[in-house]
């Protein structure tokens, strides 16, 4: 049975939404591979979160396990940790040619050298300056849950999830507010568009959070009508 | 965020129009009539009875919050009993029916009641079935039906997940959560079910809970509000994150000793400060 065979009898039958293909998705043809995800658990339970307000939106999307080299028009990386020189690369080509990509830092519960990995790469990629300091921190125990401020695309409020990263402006708009201080922006970069979340979503969309998924749902939505994704379909990239 | 309180607390001896007045003079916006708590409104009330009430909470510059009832208890919805069943659509349907007179858009219903007698999984089955049945009625009256979350005193529907999963097999739009944040007791957070149920939520009922000394015989562990052991900050900003801006109640099961018309003053004014935030 070949790959393509099997894609095929998933889309009509119940290992559907293991697989990650919309649900409205009968009929069409799945997506061309699909690699088993072998994320952290951390990543592995945010991209399940965006998984599932991709699914809400009907729209077809692959599973892969790095940045696909082949051409995608929505590129999204939940929980990302420090990538390869070569993927971090192609990410960059990709946005450059007018992919939307949405970032959703991995730094929380990261270790330090991992999270100045990651902040490195994404400046040196994308401009993008995240505050590390540990006046950053976390969320002090025993304080009253608060939530993360977005207002873009819509005014919303999502429960903070693990330490927050503050992101410097730098040329971006701000999309979040957490404490005062700016966690997730939206930057133009080339003909693409990158969001960059570094307070973590996918977590709260995996939990069933209702506005976190009209939250979702208002980004792909506004991604989607900007780069009219109707061929390419769209790739969760997950990272090992 | 407009404030209510229910008309089961108005003191013994006053008469409803006196009821009315201290509730517009402490600062409420609205009234939550109870149907069988007071002798102004029971089963027995004829429509022309309740159009006069509600002529007098008109005159009093008040508007009704919801219609919920002290029936539930002893005529519930999961009754294996088919008469006492019947009893319970009975009240809930003359709910729904005042609520309309009222111009009021949602009723309380305590649904199901699980004791050694009858065990979790019937009391479930029977409460779903009953309101997919009761929905189609509210839908009609264009009244929805906010199922009381009563933890503790129902042993029924102890998580916010779970209730929101049984709200899920009831599929109706028309039946939703009546919140009591007093509630929850040590189970939970008050704000986790605002969260989980935000968009479901009917109505809120106030009140303050003291979560870690239990039930002492009739010794309520309710209270007022800021007296107990609910997160109000917590309470406040989960309230702003589903933004939820319908009714908030009052339900004080502990009265004051003396003075019995302050307590209508005081929660008012706790009220304001957990609807600005001001905590």
């Amino acid at each position: 049975m070949t790959r393509r065979h099997i894609l095929f009898t998933a889309v009509s039958g119940p290992l559907l939404p293991r697989l990650g293909v919309a649900a409205s998705e009968n009929g069409r043809q799945a997506g061309r591979w699909i690699v088993v995800d072998q994320g952290n658990s951390l990543a592995r339970e945010s991209a399940r979160g965006f998984q599932a307000a991709l699914r809400r939106t009907g729209e077809r999307f692959e599973i892969s396990d790095s940045v696909p080299s082949c051409s995608a028009e929505l590129i999204v990386l939940p929980f990302a940790a420090a990538l390869p020189r070569q993927q971090v690369l192609r990410l960059r080509t990709q946005v450059v040619s007018g992919c939307s990509v949405i970032i959703e830092s991995g730094a929380s519960f990261a270790s330090h050298d991992e999270k100045l990995r990651q902040s490195v790469m994404w400046r040196h990629t994308f401009g993008v300056r995240v505050d590390l300091r540990p006046s950053a921190g976390t969320w002090p125990a025993g304080d009253s849950p608060d939530y993360v401020r977005y207002h873009w695309p819509a005014d919303t409020q999502i429960r903070h999830f693990g330490e927050f990263f503050p992101v410097h402006l730098s040329g971006a708009e701000e999309i979040a507010i957490y404490r005062g201080r700016t966690v997730a922006i939206r930057k133009q970069i080339g003909r693409g568009e990158l969001l960059f979340l570094g307070s973590p979503l996918g977590p709260i969309l995996a939990a069933e959070d209702h506005q976190a998924a009209e939250l979702a749902a208002g980004m792909i939505q506004h991604l989607m009508s900007v780069r009219a994704i109707t061929q390419q379909g769209v790739t969760i990239a997950t990272r090992s | 965020m407009k404030k209510s309180i229910g008309d089961n607390i108005i003191p013994k001896g006053m008469s409803f129009e006196q009821g009315l007045q201290l509730v517009k003079r402490a600062g409420y916006d609205g009234i939550e009539m109870w149907l069988g708590a007071q002798p102004w409104f029971q089963m027995k009330t004829s429509d022309a009875e309740a159009r006069d009430l509600y002529r007098k909470i008109q005159d009093a510059g008040l508007l009704v919050s919801n219609v919920s009832n002290s029936l539930d208890w002893d005529e519930n919805i999961c009754a294996r009993d088919p008469r006492v069943k019947q009893a319970a659509f009975r009240h809930i349907e003359r709910q729904l029916e005042t609520a309309r007179m009222f111009e009021t858009d949602a009723i309380l219903v305590v649904a199901g009641v699980v004791t050694e007698q009858d065990p979790y999984n019937e009391v479930y089955g029977r409460c779903r079935d009953a309101l997919q049945m009761l929905g189609g009625k509210a839908a009609s009256a264009r009244v929805k039906i906010g199922i009381e979350n009563c933890n503790s005193e129902q042993r029924f529907l102890l998580s916010p997940r779970e209730f929101s999963k049984f709200l899920d097999e009831v599929n109706s739009p028309w039946v939703g959560i009546h919140l009591d944040v007093g509630n929850i007791h040590d189970d939970g957070f008050a704000e986790q079910w605002i969260e989980i149920n935000g968009p479901r939520i009917t109505r809120i009922h106030l009140k303050d809970v003291l979560k870690h000394r239990g039930r002492c015989g009739n010794q309520s562990v309710y209270t007022n509000l800021f007296l107990g052991d609910n997160d109000w900050v917590a309470i406040h900003n989960a309230l702003q994150k589903v933004k939820y801006d319908g009714w908030l109640i009052a339900e004080m099961e502990s009265r004051y000793h003396y003075a019995a018309d302050q307590q209508f003053f005081d929660t008012a004014a706790a009220m304001d400060r957990v609807i600005s935030g001001r905590l």
